[in-house]
């Protein structure tokens, strides 16, 4: 990922950063970016799907700081996270489909002014009983992205969700709900 | 492109928001740390129950205290292979160092199997007290387990289950060694079994446990 002389400064920045120095850790954060992100790009199939896992890798070295020890090298440690925040994503795309994919869906449902034609077909009511009958998580989604219209960053900010793991409740709750109302007309696709 | 803002402004957010931090201690000393902790507790529910009588007569056949000393040896080789794949610098190959313990446990148990089926045959199965070993093991691997569990929290973001696996594997092999001390045992294929299935149920629930805490699986939701 990269060589020992990028390792030594990498493991002083980290050091200076579980002391607190906020600059060091920019530095750190900033630098790091690029090699992770070639890391994840020749193992992952879209652009798209790189980017989000270098974030969820930078996430994660920032959650697990506290167990990286100053007097071992820095690479293994980061490339076991980079690893795993990896396998997480291909299993995510075998599931549902690579980032692009999902994108394309959370699109087509994220003009507020579609998501309200809802209600001129389907009663309030109907429409609220559906909502409430998603999975907590699906619906703590789409609360928070469609109905108090925050960005994915701000709904990632109050949820502590990752923001693709609110793309994909979105776009979840949202095919749930055509899937309830299939049989009623006007829905938008 | 878009996603590369997302990650400058996400690479802005972390660094202000970054306190300092204690750096964890090294894997071997945490691991011994709580062995002595897990190692007081045990020994309190031994004394409170008090030895079992037949404890120097059942430890004086080779076989057994083979079988014991074995369970007590994987549990500890289980911590520290728990300590030590729950970083992610360290391999993830220090999970099989409780593997030969645990197959020289298993056939200690299984030749104890052996010789309770050419005592009793099959009068020997029946439930009896043993299911009491079951849920002897399984409350003594909570008590210990809900520390460990604390002390490894950070794996969940590394190896949650390889982690989970081995903490499971640690406080039950230690409970089983524990429970030996006050428990008569017959080394009756029932009291056996309900061993092997405290233990498996241990490390299959730690196991689940891990793969639910993963931060992937948030993605489900």
């Amino acid at each position: 990922m990269f060589d020992d002389a990028a390792d030594e400064r990498f493991r002083g920045l980290m050091r200076a950063a579980q002391d607190g120095d906020r600059a060091a850790y920019a530095s750190l954060l900033r630098e790091l970016a690029g090699p992770l992100r070639a890391f994840c790009r020749r193992r992952l199939p879209t652009q798209e799907d790189a980017e989000d896992t270098v974030q969820e890798v930078l996430v994660t070295l920032h959650r697990a700081r506290a167990t990286f020890d100053p007097s071992r090298p820095f690479r293994p440690w980061i490339v076991t996270i980079a690893r795993r925040r990896i396998a997480d994503r291909l299993a995510l795309i075998r599931r549902i489909g690579p980032a692009s994919e999902i994108d394309e869906a959370a699109e087509v449902t994220s003009a507020t002014a579609e998501a309200n034609t809802y209600e001129g077909e389907l009663t309030g009511e109907e429409l609220r009983a559906a909502i409430a009958a998603l999975p907590p998580g699906q619906r703590q989604a789409l609360e928070l992205t469609k109905l108090k219209e925050l960005s994915l960053a701000e709904a990632s900010a109050e949820s502590g969700l990752s923001i693709t793991a609110l793309k994909v409740a979105t776009h979840r709750a949202v095919a749930s709900l055509k899937r309830r109302f299939a049989g009623k007309k006007d829905v938008p696709e | 492109m878009t996603r590369k803002t997302d990650t400058e402004a996400l690479i802005g957010r972390l660094a202000a928001e970054a306190a300092p931090v204690r750096r964890l201690k090294p894997p071997a000393l945490r691991a011994a740390l709580f062995l002595l902790g897990a190692g007081i507790v045990l020994a309190g529910i031994v004394a409170w129950h008090g030895l079992n009588p037949g404890l120097r007569r059942d430890m004086a056949e080779p076989a057994a205290m083979m079988s014991w000393m074995a369970a007590l040896a994987t549990g500890i080789a289980a911590v520290f292979a728990a300590f030590a794949v729950a970083l992610p610098d360290r391999s993830p190959r220090w999970a099989l160092l409780p593997v030969p313990l645990a197959m020289l446990w298993a056939s200690g148990l299984g030749l104890g199997c052996y010789a309770d089926w050419i005592r009793s045959g099959p009068d020997g199965l029946h439930i009896g007290d043993s299911f009491d070993c079951f849920l002897a093991i399984l409350v003594m691997s909570l008590l210990v387990g809900g520390p460990l569990i604390l002390l490894l929290r950070h794996a969940r973001l590394i190896r949650p289950v390889l982690t989970a696996a081995m903490g499971g594997l640690a406080v039950a092999s230690l409970s089983s060694a524990a429970l030996e001390l006050f428990h008569r045992s017959d080394a009756r294929i029932m009291d056996i079994a309900w061993h092997v299935a405290a233990v498996a149920l241990i490390v299959a629930i730690g196991s689940g446990a891990g793969a639910a805490t993963r931060p992937a699986a948030k993605r489900t939701a």
